[in-house]
């Protein structure tokens, strides 16, 4: 089972991904509520596939996915937000995202997607 | 505080195209129909609107967010208590029922709502604009109608005497729950984002 980290501000967001996942060949290792958080999880928990929010408190999607990938540059990082927005999706790619999701999301696509990236 | 006549024309138009949108992301989120019952821009005395909001004595959960970009501005969505709960289980795909209690669930599920809403103005107007605008993380408060709808428009008070708000109400389908959406512009830059709109809408019609 390829291990996932979930990045999301909002308890609610990160229950319904849990619960999209356990329906893939995919197991939740860990959670974290800003950008911050999300590079101690990474380091600890060395995960194959990480979701990532845009819009968060303190650190955001964007700086998170820059300092993970400062630290890990093959690290897999597919953004999830409701931003659909060129010039955001243009500084997703830049940052080192692999995938881009726009929300509101459906469960196939958020299982196709990380499939996708697991497999590239 | 002044708009010219046009520009709230257009403002218009481009909230009630947004709106749609945002009814559609709205649906999408909760796996239910978020009808739209009510679009309206006006320019509004400040002490007509908190006295009707005042008059509203439910307790409500809202969901308050700043757009930064281009065009500035505060957006807030507002639901009744017994409301967001039953909005949780949709969310959640429960059975209505499920959520008893206001906790961090709840919270959450309003928050993520005013995300999903204001992500898709955002969305609308920067495709309208052309240009980027980004929801800031939101702050959720829960409290009577009128002390929210109070802390939503402070900074307005100061200065003025009339906000330009549109305001939009939702009702969730096969249900009595009504639930509101409040966009209230930064006046400065939306006469530059219009203006700008204005100048690129004539030099194509010209071209065309």
């Amino acid at each position: 089972m390829k291990k996932v980290l979930i990045v999301d501000d909002a308890s609610v967001v990160r229950l319904l991904i849990k619960k999209v996942l356990k329906q893939g060949d995919f197991n939740v290792v860990g959670e974290a509520v800003n950008g911050m958080d999300a590079l101690e999880k990474y380091k600890e928990l060395k995960p194959d596939i990480v979701t990532m929010d845009i819009t968060m408190p303190e650190v955001d999607g964007i700086q998170a996915t820059k300092d993970i990938i400062a630290f890990d540059a093959n690290a897999k990082i597919v953004m999830l937000s409701g931003i659909d927005q060129k010039e955001m999706l243009w500084q997703a790619i830049k940052a080192g995202a692999v995938s881009y999701i726009v929300k509101p999301f459906e469960k196939d696509r958020i299982l196709s997607t990380l499939n996708e990236v697991i497999i590239s | 505080m002044q708009i010219s006549k046009e520009h709230l024309k257009i403002l218009d138009i481009i909230v009630k195209i947004s709106m749609d949108n945002a009814s559609r992301s709205f649906s999408k989120t909760i796996k239910h129909a978020a009808l739209i019952e009510l679009v309206k821009t006006e320019l509004m005395d400040i002490s007509v609107i908190t006295e009707e909001m005042n008059t509203d004595f439910r307790e409500m959960v809202a969901s308050i967010l700043q757009l930064e970009g281009s065009l500035n501005g505060k957006l807030m969505f507002m639901i009744p208590l017994d409301g967001a709960l039953i909005l949780q289980d949709f969310y959640l795909q429960e059975e209505p029922g499920t959520a008893k209690e206001f906790d961090q669930l709840t919270e959450g599920t309003v928050q993520e709502i005013g995300n999903i809403l204001a992500s898709a103005i955002g969305n609308s107007f920067a495709t309208s604009l052309g240009s980027m605008l980004l929801p800031t993380p939101p702050q959720v408060l829960c409290d009577f109608a009128g002390s929210i709808f109070e802390q939503f428009i402070f900074e307005e008070c100061v200065d003025n005497d009339k906000i330009l708000l549109t305001e939009t109400k939702f009702r969730l389908n096969n249900t009595e729950i009504d639930c509101y959406f409040f966009l209230l512009p930064d006046l400065n830059t939306l006469e530059e984002s219009l203006d700008k709109y204005e100048n690129v809408t004539n030099i194509n019609t010209c071209n065309s």
